[in-house]
């Protein structure tokens, strides 16, 4: 903590937000712009024979049509690494979901272009479609890729993880217990769907998108296009919500079809989505699969014995993150308690519905509903509380767990800790009145408590910063730091500040653009705080050096004994021989240039005592309440108390608003969020609206307290020990619900969400 | 009104007609017809079947109200429509012929361009994240402060439950909507 860091600043976007002044992408209005409109596959599988555009490029007001004639395949990404994952933005010959994008049109009003997609005559031959991947992994399943007959996804990563001898392992257990649960397969729903413009200006091409991952829709529009870097400019306004939906391919896609129309029409093209169309086109979480575990026990304490877990997973046609999500899901138990022997598998499959992708949590969400309600159901048959049990047998720092299937240890983060407070906060000890025993019954209404714990693995690869101190002492950062709400840009500037010893209001931050920032990696995985804010600091700590050094020059004395503090550099052993850091920066002797440091941060860090990677990851617990109407199978969420884990919480009020979002859309995740797909009739999406796909509003907002757990050495790797937050939060929530369920009903709903329909077919009412 | 885009224009002048609109106390006169398909013309400023945000974000360039669902779910379109909270992607601008509307740049001061207490409380509560709900938000706010100047925090989420916010930042958003009252409290008894 510091002058700066620790203390709730207001956010930089704050008042543009509050006077609709923050320019989102859609906002933008470039001088004779045509609108695109996408024509979309109505079939889950289907052979493309033969596509006609003439009578659509016929109609006035329509500027240009494009097929699969106009574009490349996108690049592979290494996180679809083994699997199909070079596709073409529109397909020559073949769809693998309903919805999948054949042809685009681009036209000088909305209308016009929606008129002309109609208009667009595609011959299709329909094929067998298969949706969930234990059908698909059936032999007389329809074959979705011909060289590929058994449809599993076939990975270059590894797809399992073990310890010990499983075997061995159930053979000592005492007491064995298996279960199948299904995760609830949601939507990101952010309220901006994706926005794109291209803009083509001889043979230099400019792309506005709303995105979480700058540079990486960059390369893949370098892909699909075939143009050079050099020639190319992505730039992010404010970010209307992403929570994963605006990374990946799907998104990028959009941006790809719209620099197609632009450069053959001449003219600048945006992409506007309607929300209906995003739940079409986005990715899905994961797609609909199975969790299934068996887990031993020792009966004197409890002691977990052996883990077997194995994963199936429907990824879609196109496989895009086919190897990241499945092996988050599988390895969820894994990562948080002591297992002595472990066995855990991931099967992807092909299947014809959205590709799976990154979400909020990528994975965690959905793999510890079902390993957090199986952790509930060990603790019982332990004959323990699912407290007690968790503080016996969860892993502590530096013990090993695994990430992506690879073994390192876990770098820092208590969740015994996070379990008291949380459980204190809630009044636990009080409420709590054995397993499968209601704490109030009011005539058919049941309540219950329960708990969970979460983690989410935070910092991932590289990030670059340029900062430079201007000759009047303020600062610029040049870096990328896509804010997407959570308030990265406010956060990179408080932290720089502390860094430089400036006022948080000195610096200010360039716009994401890729012509002229550093790459950062994109925010994702909880890496914005450890990785993108990082490189900032390191770059900071670098600035910082050379104004001591060419300070030291000026005042004829050592770096190491002066100090900087408040825009001044100062000698320690005599502060009143100073001069301001603007002062340093504007020295004739230096070339009145300022100063510039470059300054880079990747992450995961190694373990140099041990050698072994070093897990960074954000810890959370969570209680709650809940209300069951065992008559109308309705459940209310009446508490919850979180309590998560930061390191060094830089703004903390922000930061509880990642813990607030958090709750509300695991409430969602937990209760009501599922993406309906007809399955019967070519698998088209039932719910694509938001008055159809419900999500948490204002009145389900109760007794909710998100409280912080600030403590540097939860994140010893992460420069100023902060790390990311923003996703562990989602995690613990359906999982504690689920099992609060079970509490006040006596049955455990293994299917999320936990639907009324779910709640009475677990009490055998329907 | 607004620059001509490019299109091919049939002549259909006798079928023009002008709707008046007053927006943030500032007057439009807007040109509309029917009888119309959407590649025969791009004359008019307001066509059949333009929807208010369409005419505040594409022809006015009022960006500040936000498109979202665009089916009257989430409420990130709020606008007021002579003083009564109205989702501005469910009225047809022709329907608003002579109406007074008042979007989120119209809630500053005209004058003194200070800005109003419930932005002020928005933004001294980092009441927003990513934003996209936060001028429906504040909108709908103003709307319940000028009928309840006192809300409890039951009636805040039952005046706000047809605006979502996907962050589920409703704790701050909650808070905001009680100290934006506390401060009208304040400036009505100066």
């Amino acid at each position: 903590m510091g002058k700066i860091l620790g203390k709730t600043h207001i956010k930089k976007d704050m008042v543009l937000k509050a006077t609709g002044k923050a320019e989102f992408v859609g906002d933008i209005r470039l001088p004779g712009m045509l609108e695109c409109r996408v024509l979309k596959s109505p079939y889950a599988h289907a052979k493309i024979l033969s596509i006609d555009t003439g009578e659509a490029e016929r109609l006035p007001g329509v500027r240009a049509v494009i097929t699969h004639k106009d574009q490349d395949i996108l690049p592979a990404r290494p996180f679809n690494a083994g699997s199909r994952n070079e596709f073409y933005v529109l397909p020559p010959d073949e769809v693998y979901m309903a919805g999948e994008q054949i042809a685009a049109v681009a036209a000088e009003t909305r209308e016009i272009a929606e008129e002309a997609i109609k208009l667009i005559k595609v011959e299709f031959e329909p094929l067998p479609a298969v949706f969930d991947p234990m059908d698909a992994l059936r032999p007389e399943a329809p074959v979705i890729y011909s060289d590929l007959p058994d449809n599993k996804v076939p990975m270059a990563f590894p797809t399992a993880v073990a310890k010990g001898n499983v075997d061995q392992g159930f053979k000592e257990a005492d007491i064995t217990l298996q279960s199948l649960y299904e995760w609830p397969n949601p939507a990101h729903c952010p309220l901006e769907p994706y926005q794109t413009i291209a803009k083509w200006d001889e043979d230099e091409l400019t792309v506005w998108i709303s995105t979480q991952t700058l540079w990486e829709v960059q390369d893949y529009i370098i892909g699909a296009l075939g143009i050079p870097a050099s020639k190319i400019s992505v730039i992010n306004k404010w970010v209307g919500g992403g929570f994963g939906s605006k990374y990946g391919p799907s998104h990028a896609m959009l941006a790809c079809i719209a620099a197609a129309l632009s450069k053959k029409t001449g003219r600048p093209v945006r992409s506007l989505l309607e929300m209906d169309e995003q739940f079409i086109v986005s990715h899905r979480a994961a797609g609909p699969g199975c969790y299934s575990t068996k887990g031993g026990i020792k009966r004197s304490d409890g002691r977990p014995v052996a883990l077997d877990t194995v994963v199936h997973i429907s990824v879609g046609g196109h496989a895009c993150h086919a190897f990241a999500a499945p092996s988050v899901i599988a390895n969820a138990a894994v990562n948080v308690y002591n297992y002595d022997n472990i066995r855990a598998a991931a099967n992807p499959v092909y299947s014809n519905i959205n590709m799976t992708g990154p979400k909020r949590s990528y994975g965690d969400a959905e793999g510890m509903f079902c390993s957090e309600q199986f952790a509930d159901e060990m603790a019982e048959a332990a004959g323990m509380d699912p407290i007690a049990w968790r503080k016996k047998w969860c892993q502590r720092a530096g013990e090993p767990c695994s990430v992506f299937f690879q073994w390192g240890e876990l770098a820092g983060g208590s969740y015994v800790t996070l379990m008291t407070k949380a459980a204190e906060a809630f009044g636990w000890e009080k409420k709590w009145k054995g397993w499968r025993t209601p704490v109030a019954v009011n005539g058919s209404r049941k309540r219950g408590i329960g708990m969970a714990l979460s983690m989410h693995t935070t910092g991932f690869g590289t990030s670059t910063t340029l900062v430079r101190i201007n000759n009047d002492g303020t600062v610029h950062v040049n870096c990328t730091a896509e804010d997407i709400g959570q308030g990265i840009k406010t956060a990179t500037a408080m932290s720089v500040a502390e860094v430089l010893g400036v006022r948080y209001e000195d610096v200010s931050l360039t716009e994401d653009n890729t012509k002229y920032n550093p790459r950062g990696g994109g925010v994702y995985g909880s890496k914005g705080t450890p990785t993108d804010i990082g490189a900032s600091i390191n770059a900071a700590r670098n600035a910082r050096a050379m104004l001591l050094e060419r300070a030291a020059v000026l005042m004829q004395a050592k770096p190491e004994d002066l100090d900087l503090g408040d825009g001044i550099i100062f000698k320690k052993s005599d502060p009143a021989k100073s001069m301001t850091i603007g002062a340093v920066a504007a020295a004739a002797q230096f070339g009145r240039v300022g100063i510039y440091a470059y300054g880079q941060e990747t992450s995961f860090h190694t373990n140099p005592g041990t050698g072994r990677n070093m897990w960074e990851k954000s810890l959370a617990a969570l209680c709650c309440e809940v209300e069951v109407d065992t008559e109308t199978g309705k459940v209310d969420v009446l508490k919850m108390v979180i309590a998560a884990d930061c390191g060094v919480a830089i703004n903390p009020e922000v930061a509880a608003g990642q813990c607030d979002g958090g709750m509300i859309q695991g409430l969602g995740f937990a209760v009501y969020e599922d993406v309906v797909f007809d399955k019967g009739h070519e698998g088209i999406i039932l719910n694509p609206t938001m008055t159809d796909y419900k999500v948490p509003t204002f009145p389900e907002f109760a007794d909710f307290t998100s409280i912080i757990h600030a403590d540097p050495a939860d994140a010893p790797t992460a420069p100023l020990h902060a790390k990311g937050m923003g996703e562990a939060t989602i995690v613990p929530v359906a999982p504690a619900i689920a099992n609060a369920v079970y509490n006040a009903i006596g049955v455990r709903v293994k299917s999320g969400p936990i639907t009324p329909a779910r709640v009475l077919a677990a009490l055998g009412k329907i | 009104m607004m620059e001509q885009s490019q299109g091919t224009a049939i002549d259909k002048k006798e079928s023009v007609e002008t709707i008046k609109l007053t927006i943030n106390g500032k007057h439009y006169e807007l040109t509309t017809g029917d009888d119309i398909e959407p590649w025969e013309s791009l004359s008019y400023d307001v066509y059949p079947w333009d929807k208010l945000l369409h005419t505040l974000r594409e022809k006015l360039g009022l960006t500040g109200t936000k498109s979202s669902c665009d089916r009257g779910a989430c409420g990130a379109c709020s606008v007021l429509i002579d003083g009564r909270l109205s989702l501005s992607c469910l009225v047809l601008t022709v329907d608003c012929d002579g109406k007074e509307i008042t979007t989120i740049e119209g809630l500053s001061d005209p004058v003194t361009g200070k800005l109003h207490p419930v932005q002020e409380a928005f933004i001294e509560n980092n009441a927003a994240q990513c934003g996209f709900c936060t001028p429906g938000m504040i909108v709908a706010t103003k709307a319940l402060l000028d009928r309840n100047p006192d809300p409890t925090e039951e009636d805040v989420k039952w005046a706000l439950a047809g605006n979502i916010c996907r962050c589920g930042n409703y704790s701050l958003i909650s808070q905001s909507v009680l100290a934006a009252a506390e401060k009208m409290r304040i400036e009505r008894t100066k």
